[in-house]
């Protein structure tokens, strides 16, 4: 009330009440009709800025900011929000500071900060402590209850938040919209935990309480948790009914990250109806609305769901494409691993509150020896903790940092003495389908265990008791304490394993085992272990479990990275199988020309042979006869043709060599070529094999090469299997046109080499019906062909774009369609591809 | 006699020329060469009736030695010339397409003159 005194002055008494109403009126509505939320608090805006009411002024900032957020608009909301809380601190108006506090939190944890979000949170819950302000204090309780319990899986800890919060939710008002929200996140938690009867009470009476007071946002939630319960126990219909409505929900009332996590769910159900095609669909749309509103929590989940639908199609192109930007919006929304902000956070939480109550003692000057000894032990087990923090965040980066698996079981292991006793150490990768758990990294005092494998029906072990039964097991005295876990103990690492130095291990008698898990599949366990007796106390327990969530993660990320690697290998050796294929298969193409082009040359060979036996013997008669005339002319003659036959001869070994080269795999090696050579040769070679195959193809060759070329350096078989396929390619498309009917067509293709300035360019025009724009760009992707199936491998223009590529050119292609062309009222001019090689 | 040889390699007509160089210093054979098809079908308006038999390559750039057989047999020459034809192609399939056309006789690379000449004396 202060402050409207002060503000009188500036002021008329009905501007502030109006301004106050505005607020008033644009708080209720900022959930179910945020648009009208808006209106209101702009309204209010301008109203307080005009007459300098302050506080006013702050209120509807902090509305606009909210209801933005329920717009989706939430980097809009975020500023705005900040600018509130500013503005509250300034005046010091605490209730609404610990309002956009809390608000804060909301927009953080929906843009995927989980540290700012919490962080918030905490702040917004002492703020509203300190001013005993309930609806904000039952916010935030609500807001660090949901992060704690759902998203960073202390169900324990979530739970006492929310229950605090139901408590003080239902003291301060029943219509408040908070009580619903409340049950949801119970509901999530009771989910998480496996408490399915609680987790549907909670959501049922969630629904009905959101209904009762129309609250949409609140119906849509519960809908979707009631959903995510059917889901989760594999109940797909019922889900399936629940997540559609929760998707009409959101959509009605706009709200976007419900929208794509339903979208998202539903996906997820025709994925395992196995309808993989409508999936992908509800998948993409998902991951469009993500990204509108830049929710990376969203985009990755999309991306995730996207990926695995993609494997299980062998698309590995789409599958590696996915599965990296999940990778990507991943690491960005679990930058710094969550469970170290968790104790961090706590840590100066509790260190503030500590030294608060210190504060206090002094001040009232109660003497109380003892308990200030036992706050200093606290706080110097808090800082020692703290210290372990930095350490373990530390660690946590060199262990996430590498994907190679025993670099990560290095690393855990010259990492963990630094904070335990770890005379023993070990970790065992849990091998479900062989039942057993293997010891890769086995150590005792510094030296190394042979690499083991302990098979899971071996009951006497704690190791697979810790598997079973997915526990920890925390033992400070062996003999007193196994029997809580087994009845019967076998210390006995199998007989064969000695350790390196051939020393036989000793027995323990502290030990900690603890499943290593990523979601809910537990890939293995993380051990240390002591000869002294009381070795561990709970805070190494505690370490002990962040180290095993980061080694999870490792392991787990190393092990996708394995089956990725093992899949990229499969593609390269298939490519490789491919482009074997695709020579022979050309090769195929070329024998029938082969074979015409080598009888052309023969025919000289054999009858110019011929003719100079004749010629010799003529020369004889007439060397008797003495007509030394006659005799010369002949000679000559003789030579002309064993010239010819020598040239012929030639041009048979150049077809034979030719094809020996196109089969064999490329020697890799350039030399000096004479490129129009080449490029006549393989036309040549082209035409005759496809008129080989069908006798009414047809068509004029026309070739223009530059002779001031010379050699140029480059992998003949390589270059020459480019532009066999360049021509193959054009004598394709002209054949077709042809066959088309057209009126007046003449096939034609010709072949133009050309020295520039620095470069020789190799042109291969056709005059068919040209490349329509909207292929363009696929034309040298691998498998893509117009050509019917079984007609074209897809590979020939991926491939020559690979050789032209490693030869340091460029392989271009110019072209106007036929449809562009009519539609340009122009003639298409066909297809022109365009070989640049330097010199 | 005038015989029109059709074929795109042009050392067809030095080897045709040796091969029949006493039947040219006689005056026996009058040689002709076209080097494809087209350039056959322009000497053939020009010079009606003079040629009396026609040999020819299948396999040429452009208008093929098919092609050429079809004009010479159905479109133009009454009565038309003798044809044979030559090819590398020793198929059947060509066989029956040149047979069909209308082709007197069919020869395969590399050419056997003996065996050319014995077939010019039945035509003669």
């Amino acid at each position: 009330m202060d402050e409207i005194v002060i503000e009188k002055e500036t002021a008329a008494v009905e501007t502030i009440s109006r301004i106050d109403e505005l607020n008033k009126q644009a708080w209720e509505v900022h959930i179910t009709q945020p648009k009208l939320a808006l209106e209101l608090s702009s309204e209010a805006k301008q109203l307080a800025e005009d007459n300098s009411y302050q506080k006013g002024l702050a209120y509807a900032i902090r509305n606009m900011g909210v209801s933005h957020r329920y717009l989706s608009n939430l980097e809009t909301a975020l500023t705005l929000s900040f600018q509130a809380k500013d503005m509250f601190s300034e005046i010091g108006e605490k209730s609404g500071e610990a309002q956009s506090y809390v608000s804060i939190g909301a927009l953080y944890y929906y843009m995927g900060d989980i540290e700012r979000s919490l962080d918030f949170f905490l702040k917004g819950l002492r703020c509203s402590e300190e001013v005993g302000n309930k609806e904000a204090q039952a916010y935030a309780l609500n807001g660090a209850g949901y992060v704690y319990g759902v998203v960073l899986g202390d169900h324990k800890k979530g739970l006492e938040f929310l229950e605090k919060a139901l408590t003080l939710s239902k003291e301060i008002n029943a219509s408040n919209d908070l009580q619903p929200r409340v049950l949801d996140c119970m509901a999530e938690i009771y989910l998480n935990d496996g408490q399915m009867e609680k987790a549907y009470e909670a959501s049922f009476q969630c629904l009905r309480l959101s209904e009762q007071s129309s609250q949409k946002i609140m119906k849509g939630d519960s809908l979707f948790t009631i959903g995510n319960l059917f889901f989760k126990q594999n109940r797909l219909d019922e889900s399936k009914e629940y997540f559609s409505q929760s998707l009409s929900n959101s959509r009605e009332i706009n709200y976007k990250v419900g929208e794509a996590d339903c979208l998202l769910h539903l996906g997820k159900i025709l994925f395992l109806q196995k309808d993989a095609e409508m999936a992908k669909e509800y998948f993409l749309e998902s991951l469009k609305v993500a990204e509108d509103i830049k929710a990376k929590a969203m985009i990755y989940k999309a991306h995730e769901a996207l990926a695995e639908l993609y494997e299980s199609k062998e698309d590995i192109q789409s599958f590696v494409k996915h599965y990296k930007l999940y990778h990507k919006f991943k690491t960005e929304v679990f930058k710094d691993e969550q469970e170290s902000k968790q104790k961090y956070l706590n840590i100066q939480y509790e260190m503030e509150r500590l030294q608060k109550e210190a504060e206090i003692n002094r001040l009232t000057n109660v003497v109380m020896k003892e308990k200030n000894e036992e706050l200093e032990k606290k706080t110097g087990e808090l800082e020692q903790s703290y210290n372990s923090v930095s350490v373990l965040s530390k660690i946590g980066q060199d262990i996430t940092s590498t994907l190679d698996l025993d670099t990560i079981l290095n690393t855990v292991y010259e990492n963990v003495n630094q904070l335990m006793d770890a005379t023993v150490f070990g970790i065992g990768i849990y091998k479900p389908e062989e039942a057993s758990i293997e010891y890769r990294l086995s150590i005792e005092e510094g030296k190394r265990y042979q690499p083991y494998e302990r098979k899971m029906s071996d009951k006497s072990q704690l190791a697979v008791w810790c598997i079973e039964n997915n526990k920890e097991v925390f033992i400070n005295d062996i003999q007193k304490e196994f029997s809580k876990y087994l009845t019967d103990i076998d210390y006995t690492v199998p007989a064969l394993v000695i350790l390196e130095d051939g020393s036989m291990p000793k027995n323990p008698n502290s030990l900690i085992y603890l499943p290593l898990q990523v979601k809910d599949k537990i890939i293995g366990l993380i051990s240390v272990q002591s000869y002294e007796k009381n070795a561990y106390a709970e805070h190494h327990l505690d370490i002990l479990k962040t180290l095993a969530s980061y080694t999870s993660a490792a392991l787990y990320n190393a092990q996708s990275y394995q089956s990725l690697q093992l899949a990229l290998n499969e593609l390269k050796m298939t490519q490789d199988q491919l482009i074997q294929s695709e020579k022979m298969a050309s090769l195929g193409e070329l024998t029938a020309g082969i074979a015409h082009e080598i009888q052309n040359p023969l025919n000289f060979v054999n009858n110019f042979s011929e003719v100079n036996k004749e010629l010799l013997t003529e020369m004889k008669e007439e060397i008797n006869k003495g007509n030394m005339n006659d005799v010369i002319a002949i000679a000559n003659d003789v030579i002309a043709n064993e010239e010819k036959i020598h040239h012929h001869g030639k041009r048979a070994d150049a077809i034979v060599k030719g094809m020996l080269q196109h089969s064999r795999s490329s020697s890799g090696q350039k030399e000096p070529s004479d490129i129009n050579a080449l490029a006549d040769e393989y036309l040549r070679l082209a035409y005759h094999g496809l008129r080989a195959k069908d006798k009414s193809f047809n068509a004029t060759l026309k070739t223009d090469f530059d002779n001031s070329i010379g050699n140029i350096n480059i992998i003949p078989q390589d270059i020459g299997r480019v532009i066999l396929n360049l021509i193959t390619n054009a004598f394709y498309v002209v054949d077709e046109k042809k066959k088309s009917g057209i009126q007046n067509y003449e096939p034609s293709v010709s072949v133009t080499t050309k020295k520039l300035n620095g470069k020789v360019e190799i042109r291969v025009k056709d005059n068919g019906n040209g490349i329509p724009q909207k292929v363009l760009d696929k034309i040298f992707q691998p498998f893509f062909t117009t050509k019917p199936t079984g007609q074209g491998t897809g590979l020939g223009l991926s491939l020559s774009y690979d050789i032209v590529k490693a030869h340091g050119g460029e392989l271009k292609v110019e072209t106007l369609s036929y449809e562009e062309a009519e539609q340009a009222g122009k003639e298409s001019t066909g297809s022109e591809f365009i070989i640049i090689l330097p010199v | 006699m005038k015989i029109l040889v059709v074929d795109d390699e042009k050392d067809v007509q030095t080897l045709f020329e040796q091969r029949f160089r006493k039947e040219i210093k006689t005056g026996e054979i009058d040689f002709v060469f076209a080097f494809s098809g087209e350039e056959a079908l322009v000497y053939l308006n020009r010079h009606e009736h003079e040629a009396v038999l026609i040999l020819s390559d299948i396999n040429m750039p452009g208008m093929s030695g098919l092609q050429l057989l079809e004009h010479i047999k159905q479109k133009y020459h009454k009565p038309p010339p003798v044809v044979m034809m030559i090819t590398a192609y020793g198929d059947a399939e060509n066989f029956n397409i040149a047979k069909e056309l209308g082709a007197d006789d069919f020869l395969t690379k590399p050419v056997d003159f003996t065996a050319l000449k014995e077939k010019l004396k039945t035509i003669s």
